[in-house]
């Protein structure tokens, strides 16, 4: 029995390493079916950083991104993206490329994995978005001593002296956050005070701190505006998802006069705070606003219905389409443009159904 | 032996009671300090929430009960939670929009529940009839779970629309006070109450937990009796994650991940033995309103996140000192 078992359980190990070997082979190769634009996307707050510019001639050349993740809401448009640029180079210019992930985003010794085989295939160029800021960073500057293979770093910080990173492309996280405080101001312009608690998510990456600390510096100096946590947001990484929703619901609860709000920084975390509150009665949900980070379908959903007042949106297909271009300028002797940031857009509602919202929408493939 | 097994049952049986009033004493005196300290903690609001809360803590504690109480442990228990929210949460999904989405809801808890059962069932197989240590098995079903919490949606969490009925199912309030949760931790402990001391195969989960041996003497078969205990613990976990998924109104990767952890200390603290053989489910409570309660007051008084982890585990192991130094000197008692 155990013999017969033991066969059975061999062969469909090997069977499914078959099935995930041809799965990765499509996926590096093929779009994924989630919609996506139809042309690049174009930015609503900034001029598109390298395709709208003169086309360089490029070589065949050979470029490998490795992300935190390829699947989600946001990242699985930020592939679609990167995979939509590298059919378009490989049509026009031969490029060759693949995009990859560890199976999960926080998993960053699986990253260093595919890093190594980064390094044992030598490709002309690097898209690269940490798991880690400092392990992966640390990785970085060990591994990648020279500039042979020149790396971008995405959406995140990479904690890394290497001389391999030629640049980072990222949402202006503070400029971002910054917005995000002027959403609060028009969605509590009716209060007098506000008891505001900032979710963050982790102080190790300058990048994800950020998203809360243009937030909490600009509230510092309205005095209308004070944070439930002190100088510090609430880091969410620290706890898990039942002890932030409970501290939310507790907060609420122990401060029933003040109107209260609660400040996403990304998917996850605006559904922690729609969960929390979507449990209280009917009084305690009226003295609550919620602003999020990062717009998808599922925040559009939050703000029709009345539970979330807006969102601060990136753009993660360009992220995605970008990067893999301004890889193939550096490598054509363009260098890296100076202050190149991804766009972002404020979406509330009272402009969810304007233009430039669905302008915005429709790179995202959400219409 | 019979002797010795006899006097360790009298012994672990009216230990675990007096750990329990031990314990609910001392749940009495968490609720005075915060009263005390907290204008907000006697307030229908705050209490509503803590049973909101502790619903889902103490349907996977039941589970991990049941499955000490077998002489078993379940690493994959926190992922049963995920993976059964994730499948239940993915039916939902796909129902919505195509018809009506109040009609994909009790197919989704199907789906989810019978997740559940499939992953006990492998379980069981592979402790009781393969002999694999129960640490290194339900380990090893933890990974295949986490693989496949990621591959099958294929698009990370699974979102359920905001204007689907699937929330109702964790967020009711009856007569709109009374958290439909609260009614779930009562029928459920209800009726696992009812399995494991009034049916056969309940007192088998009992008798094997406490003696294996003597158990397979007098006529029990073990190995059918151990799969079915790791069935029932994994369809409470199954239980346990559709109602998470429900409560978040997602089927997420992070959804009762370490829950494990938190079963476990639900149960110990109620006096389940990690030994096997002994525990109640309502202990189980006890010990998920404890955590509840101590998580809830330190939040109602913006103490740090992180202290509720250091005096959990402290208490945890005052818990186990507390429970072994009685169960000796009940021993000796006997011995005299």
């Amino acid at each position: 029995m155990k013999k017969v078992l033991a066969i059975v359980l061999a062969l469909a190990m090997v069977m499914m390493m078959f099935v995930a070997c041809k799965k990765e082979e499509q996926k590096s190769s093929t779009p994924a079916p989630t919609p996506a634009p139809s042309e690049p996307a174009k930015s609503s707050t900034e001029p598109e950083p390298s395709k709208s510019e003169e086309a360089p001639k490029y070589d065949k050349y050979n470029i490998a991104c490795v992300y935190s993740e390829i699947t989600g809401d946001f990242w699985g448009v930020v592939y679609n993206g990167c995979v939509a640029a590298l059919d378009e180079l490989k049509a026009q210019y031969g490029i060759e490329g693949y995009c990859t992930a560890p199976a999960t985003a926080s998993d960053y010794t699986q990253q260093m994995d595919l890093l190594d085989q980064v390094l044992l295939k030598k490709p002309d160029g690097l898209v690269l978005c940490p798991s880690n800021a400092d392990s992966i960073g640390t990785y970085v500057t060990d591994k990648f001593t020279d500039d042979s293979i020149p790396i971008i770093v995405i959406d995140r910080s990479c904690n890394t002296t290497s001389p391999a990173v030629i640049g980072s492309y990222t949402s202006d996280a503070y400029a971002m956050s910054v917005g995000q405080f002027e959403m609060a101001q028009k969605a509590m312009a009716d209060v007098d005070k506000v008891l505001f608690i900032h979710l963050g998510i982790s102080k190790d990456n300058q990048q994800w701190a950020e998203r809360s600390y243009g937030f909490m510096d600009k509230a510092k100096e309205d005095p209308k505006f004070t944070s439930y946590t002190g100088d510090e947001p609430y880091w969410v990484s620290q706890v898990s998802q039942e002890i932030c929703i409970q501290y939310l619901q507790d907060t609420i609860n122990s401060h029933p006069d003040d109107n209260i709000l609660i400040l996403g920084t990304c998917n996850s975390y605006n559904n922690y705070a729609i969960t929390a509150v979507s449990e209280l009665s009917d009084a305690k949900k009226s003295k609550v606003t919620i602003i999020g980070w990062d717009f998808s379908a599922t925040e559009k959903g939050y703000m029709e219905s009345g539970d979330m007042y807006g969102a601060m949106g990136q753009n993660p297909y360009l992220m995605g389409y970008d990067s893999t271009y301004l890889m193939c300028d550096y490598l054509a002797g363009k260098g890296f443009p100076e202050g190149a940031s991804v766009p972002f857009q404020a979406v509330d509602i009272t402009n969810i159904d304007s233009d430039e919202v669905k302008a915005y929408m429709k790179t995202m493939g959400m219409l | 032996m019979a002797e010795k097994a006899k006097k360790k049952k009298v012994v672990d049986s009216g230990s675990a009671k007096g750990q329990q009033i031990t314990m609910l004493f001392v749940i009495l005196a968490i609720c005075i300090i915060w009263t005390i300290m907290s204008e907000y903690f006697l307030t229908v609001d705050n209490w509503v929430n803590i049973v909101h809360t502790m619903c889902v803590t103490t349907v996977a504690g039941y589970a991990m009960t049941i499955c000490l109480i077998n002489g078993g442990v379940d690493l994959s228990l926190g992922y049963t939670i995920c993976f059964s929210g994730i499948t239940a949460a993915m039916v939902v999904y796909d129902f919505y929009g195509k018809k009506d989405s109040s009609g994909s809801i009790p197919i989704g808890l199907a789906v989810g529940i019978g997740t559940g059962i499939v992953v006990g069932l492998v379980n069981g197989i592979v402790v009781a009839r393969l002999g694999l240590p129960p640490y290194l098995s339900t380990l090893a079903m933890q990974m295949v779970l986490k693989g496949l919490a990621y591959l099958l949606p294929g698009l990370g969490p699974v979102y359920i629309s905001t204007s689907s009925r699937y929330r109702d199912l964790a967020q009711t309030r009856i007569g709109g006070v009374i958290p439909v949760t609260f009614i779930y931790v009562v029928a459920f402990g209800l009726i696992l109450w009812f399995f494991m001391r009034k049916t056969v195969l309940g007192r088998r989960f009992y008798a094997i937990g406490s003696n294996t041996e003597a158990a397979r003497l007098s006529g029990i078969n073990v190995t059918s009796t151990r799969i079915c205990a790791y069935v029932v613990t994994s369809m409470m976990a199954a239980v346990a994650g559709v109602l998470q998924s429900a409560r978040v109104n997602v089927g997420s990767q992070t959804n009762g991940v370490g829950m494990e952890g938190d079963a476990t200390v639900a149960a110990v603290i109620g006096g389940t033995s990690m030994g096997g053989g002994h525990g109640s489910l309502f202990g189980c409570i006890i010990g998920g309103l404890f955590m509840t309660l101590l998580k809830n007051g330190m939040n109602l008084l913006n103490i740090n996140a992180n202290w509720q982890f250091v005096l959990i585990g402290i208490f945890l192991v005052i818990s186990v000192v507390v429970d072994t130094i009685r169960r000796e000197r009940e021993m000796s008692k006997l011995d005299v």
